[in-house]
């Protein structure tokens, strides 16, 4: 999927935000954005995964604009066509370890037997196959975040966008888990946007980009 | 599908959900016993007071009179599609006097009752005086002992009644003829006395009573049996005498200025008879009054038709209680699984979806906890009784509905409605909460979970 984002801007009550931000991804590019705290990492990417909406700019996926969609559609798109990973995991505890990978697919009312075999494949690729009914609050931190890779890949998205995605794990494990999201986001082509503040999670990426006074820069 | 799969799992998961399910099963099954009992008092009375009555009444007016038994009013009635018995009667008070003086007090007893003057095979015909009904034992004097058959009548057939025709009818057999018996043999006739009548005052079967009617007439009359109708006020003034006695102690027997007279004519109909309709017809045809047994005595059946109907008010308001306890749960709930429905919404799912999700775990609390009331509510009906019987607490005073156990009914309508009512109801507590969690901004709460 390819991605277009031209003049994007985003400001809370005295306090300007994004002021014309401008990024173009390719399919299967990993771009990593960098920052210190409160700069709008977070802010960016949730407006490029439609749950915030801009001020004004344009936001383009596959050459068709999706900012001021309406909120179902907007739904349904995320659904179908983005994936979060987030910092915190963000897994369900009143379900199990497949059930949470599969919410994506019950949410876009797709398909259960195939989200099924898909599921397996991811959790059987990052090595959880053998915890596939275990509750998730019964899962390490490494752990969950592999559930939380397998559930944003569920519906191989076009657009994947991790937040901090290794944020609360140790070096080591963030390292693997960073190795999976990378390869797995490759292996079926999805483009990955990548928000961190840590220089080695952002050496692993394509590309390089620093958010300073609301706007991208090399 | 999503949302029966959230909201499943929510209740299930969260023991604040059980809170909501136990209300609605204590706010259904409550109803379900107060309103099986009302509902078996008003079937009970219901059917007392149709076995005491028959479906259409010919009378002079509502309050009484007399009506002319003529053959052709007679006829008239028969030859109506739906009729299928008529039986003449007649009904006044009267003065029964006893001589009886059991407990030595010098006293004579003289009260008053209700007579009931029928055609014995008529009435039966008509699908009155029950078998079940007759030689029953009372109930309001426990103590007082049943009394063996041989001592007893049969009907208006007393003992002495019964030799005198043996031996009539020993006479025809051997050719001789019946002789005439002297004046003084000619036994006194029967009557069949209410039950409560019997045993509440100083009188037993076989005993000679005095009967005066209103017109100043009186007779001797034995005794001869006893009729339990189910309804106290009627067993404790009931006396069913002959047709022809009753006439005669009310004047209405031809001699002097009347013709035969009858207070009215009980009127038997096919079953699911539309009876104001055949009333209005009969009343057409035949020019008297005809009255339904609803017009003659519905009052009682209605005025607990209504206070079932004030009870059923009380317990729809008893249910509503349980709004707010649905509402808190489910408020809870809400607040509680906020950053849940936060990132839901961030995976895509839709806010009509989270809604659903609360609203059909409400309907399944309430449904769910409906039918577990339902059970538990004919449960305990089920068991009220014999529970009442071992721990020899009459649940009823025999003395105040006749009856000392709880009269039941398990029509299924009942908890039925207290399940519509209480899904209703909880879908409405449920409402706001849902509301509320489509409200809620993923953003917001996934920065908090950060």
């Amino acid at each position: 999927m390819r991605l277009a984002v031209t003049g994007l801007c985003k400001s809370y009550p005295g306090l300007t935000v994004l002021s014309g931000v401008d990024l173009s991804l390719a399919a299967g590019e990993v771009v990593a954005i960098r920052g210190a705290s409160g700069t709008g990492k977070s802010t960016l990417l949730h407006c490029l995964g439609l749950l915030d909406r801009p001020d004004s700019g344009s936001i383009r996926l596959d050459g068709e604009e999706v900012t001021g969609l309406k909120p179902g559609v907007a739904a349904t798109l995320r659904a179908k066509r983005l994936g979060f990973v987030f910092q915190a995991f963000h897994l369900l505890p009143e379900f199990s370890v497949t059930e949470n990978v599969l919410m994506p697919a019950r949410a876009a009312g797709t398909s259960l037997p195939a989200a099924r075999a898909r599921a397996a494949e991811l959790l059987q690729r990052t090595g959880l196959s053998g915890r596939a009914t275990a509750s998730v609050t019964t899962l390490s931190g490494g752990e969950r975040q592999r559930v939380a890779l397998c559930r944003a890949l569920l519906m191989k998205p076009g657009l994947l966008l991790a937040d901090e995605p290794t944020g609360n794990l140790d070096p080591v494990t963030a390292g693997t888990v960073l190795d999976e999201l990378v390869s797995l986001a490759k292996q079926d082509g999805a483009a990955v946007v990548l928000v961190t503040h840590d220089p080695t999670v952002a050496a692993r990426a394509d590309r390089r980009l620093e958010l300073l006074g609301g706007r991208l820069c090399e | 599908m999503l949302s029966l799969h959230l909201g499943l799992r929510y209740l299930r998961r969260r023991r604040a959900a059980w809170l909501a399910f136990a209300a609605v099963v204590c706010t259904v099954a409550v109803p379900v016993v107060v309103m099986g009992v009302m509902q078996g008092w008003l079937e009970v009375t219901s059917r007392q007071t149709r076995a005491n009555e028959s479906d259409l009444t010919v009378a002079d007016s509502w309050y009484g009179g007399s009506v002319a038994d003529t053959p052709r009013l007679r006829a008239a009635l028969a030859a109506h599609p739906q009729v299928r018995a008529v039986a003449p009667f007649v009904s006044a008070y009267a003065l029964l006097e006893s001589s009886n003086d059991r407990q030595g007090s010098g006293r004579r007893l003289a009260i008053p009752c209700l007579l009931d003057a029928v055609h014995w095979e008529a009435d039966r015909a008509a699908g009155r005086l029950a078998p079940a009904t007759l030689h029953a034992p009372p109930v309001t004097d426990l103590n007082s002992p049943p009394v063996p058959a041989k001592q007893r009548g049969t009907g208006f057939l007393t003992p002495a009644w019964r030799d005198h025709l043996c031996l009539s009818g020993l006479g025809l057999m051997s050719g001789l003829g019946v002789l005439p018996p002297p004046p003084r043999l000619r036994p006194l006739p029967g009557v069949v006395a209410g039950r409560e009548l019997l045993y509440g005052n100083p009188i037993s079967l076989g005993d000679q009573i005095r009967l005066t009617g209103v017109t100043g007439r009186n007779q001797n009359v034995i005794v001869s049996d006893t009729i339990g109708t189910g309804i106290l006020e009627t067993d404790r003034f009931l006396v069913l005498l002959p047709l022809d006695l009753g006439q005669r102690l009310l004047d209405l027997d031809g001699r002097g200025r009347h013709s035969e007279m009858v207070t009215g004519l009980r009127v038997t109909t096919a079953p699911g008879t539309d009876l104001n309709r055949t009333a209005h017809e009969l009343n057409l045809a035949t020019g008297e009054t005809v009255l339904t047994w609803w017009q003659r005595r519905g009052q009682l059946v209605k005025s607990l038709t209504i206070q079932r109907n004030i009870l059923g008010l009380v317990m729809i308001l008893v249910q509503v209680v349980a709004v707010f306890i649905v509402y808190a749960v489910f408020s809870t709930l809400v607040a509680e699984k906020r950053h849940d429905i936060g990132v839901l919404l961030g995976l895509g799912v839709r806010r009509r979806q989270i809604a659903g999700a609360f609203l059909v775990a409400g309907a399944a609390a309430c449904l769910g906890g409906g039918l577990c009331g339902w059970v538990l509510g004919w449960l305990v009906l089920w068991g009220l009784n014999p529970a009442s019987r071992f721990f020899n607490i009459p649940l009823f005073p025999q003395d105040v509905i006749y009856t000392p156990e709880a009269p039941t009914s398990f029509d299924p309508l009942v908890p039925l409605f207290f399940i519509a009512v209480a899904t209703v109801v909880g879908l409405l507590a449920v409402a706001l909460p849902a509301w509320r969690a489509t409200r809620i901004q993923p953003v917001d709460t996934l920065r908090e979970g950060a």
